[in-house]
């Protein structure tokens, strides 16, 4: 639901990191954890209502899903949570740290060879 | 070519999150960020506490809503400063508070004398869970008629809070709610959480809860004085 801050939020850091202010971007890469409940297809939606007015116009963004994935205090074994319970498989602890799944990372600009001049 | 950036897009947020805080640390105030879904009774609970501080703790309300000043108006003859924040004048605002929001409210709250500051989200289980605002704690409330199965549907409210307020228990046995399978599914996901059970509407574990605020509060000034 809350897509649209987040998506202003990582135009306005990849735009910060570009290498030069003419920098074309042809793709901006970035990691959501499924435990943050951010949609990717909303996440694109508003990368495209939103980029064509920023230095980004034209780049795609691409999405990579981290899965969440726990560490159990009691027996230290890690695994992955699909199911809702966050509760260890070996074990059956509750005391589960958290090793991904929240993640809200801007990874990566692409940028191309040619370089935006003027208008 | 690649250019690597890793930078979490909730660096922002959190820098101005931290900003609050030193403002809150400042003023010793302790400041609970209090979240749940539409219509669990944050607002009916704001008001029993405040009614029971009113005199004793000098408390001070960020009310947080979309739309109107309904909720502020509530709270607002309980003695306690009070200031509304509208995500957006217009509809479709947004879904949470985030930090700016509050920086913002600092601006009109005078933090000067309160002990306690009390931010009452925006109503939705999803969202505010992602966004630090300042606070010392984060209380959730979840209500009966909601159902028992809500940790297993949002865990990372339930995960992220340090108190849970149960709320409504006046309605259990009219509503489905099991009790016992509610505790299960809150163990599922967060088994260190604390569960009161109350009822704002009867008054039923206002108590426990005012000294649980009483007991982080001071817990919570412990640690700024050792910091």
């Amino acid at each position: 639901m809350h897509e649209l801050s987040i998506c202003q939020g990582i135009i306005d850091i990849a735009v910060g990191a570009l290498p030069l202010p003419m920098s074309r971007v042809s793709s901006v890469s970035v990691k959501i954890g499924r435990l943050t409940g951010v949609v990717a297809d909303s996440l694109r939606y508003y990368f495209e209502l939103l980029s064509p007015a920023t230095p980004l116009a034209g780049a795609t963004l691409r999405v990579e899903e981290v899965p969440i994935r726990g560490h159990c205090a009691d027996c230290a074994v890690d695994f992955d949570i699909d199911t809702l319970s966050f509760t260890c498989p070996a074990c059956g602890s509750g005391f589960v740290d958290l090793l991904s799944g929240r993640e809200l990372q801007v990874v990566s600009l692409e940028t191309t060879e040619e370089v935006a001049c003027g208008s | 070519m690649e250019v690597s950036v890793l930078r979490n897009v909730l660096d922002a947020n959190d820098l101005i999150a931290a900003d609050n805080r030193k403002a809150f640390d400042a003023h010793g105030c302790f400041v609970i960020n209090l979240m749940s879904a539409p219509g669990s009774g944050k607002t009916t609970i704001l008001e029993r506490t405040l009614h029971h501080l009113n005199g004793r703790v000098r408390a001070g309300v960020i009310e947080g809503d979309v739309l109107g000043t309904l909720d502020a108006d509530r709270l607002a003859p309980l003695g306690a400063p009070v200031v509304q924040i509208n995500t957006d004048p217009h509809f479709g605002g947004e879904c949470h508070l985030d930090a700016r929001m509050i920086r913002n409210a600092l601006d009109q709250l005078k933090l000067e004398g309160l002990e306690i500051v009390f931010i009452e989200n925006v109503g939705n289980l999803v969202c505010p869970a992602e966004f630090r605002v300042g606070e010392d704690r984060k209380v959730m409330v979840l209500s009966v008629a909601e159902g028992d199965d809500k940790p297993l549907k949002y865990p990372l409210m339930f995960r992220v809070s340090n108190l849970l307020l149960l709320n409504k228990v006046d309605l259990e046995g009219h509503v489905e709610f099991d009790s016992a399978r509610f505790r299960a599914n809150v163990a599922r996901v967060n088994p260190g959480l604390p569960v009161i059970e109350l009822s704002a509407r009867t008054g039923q574990g206002i108590d426990a809860w005012l000294a649980w605020l009483e007991a982080e509060a001071a817990v919570a000034k412990g640690g700024r004085h050792v910091g």
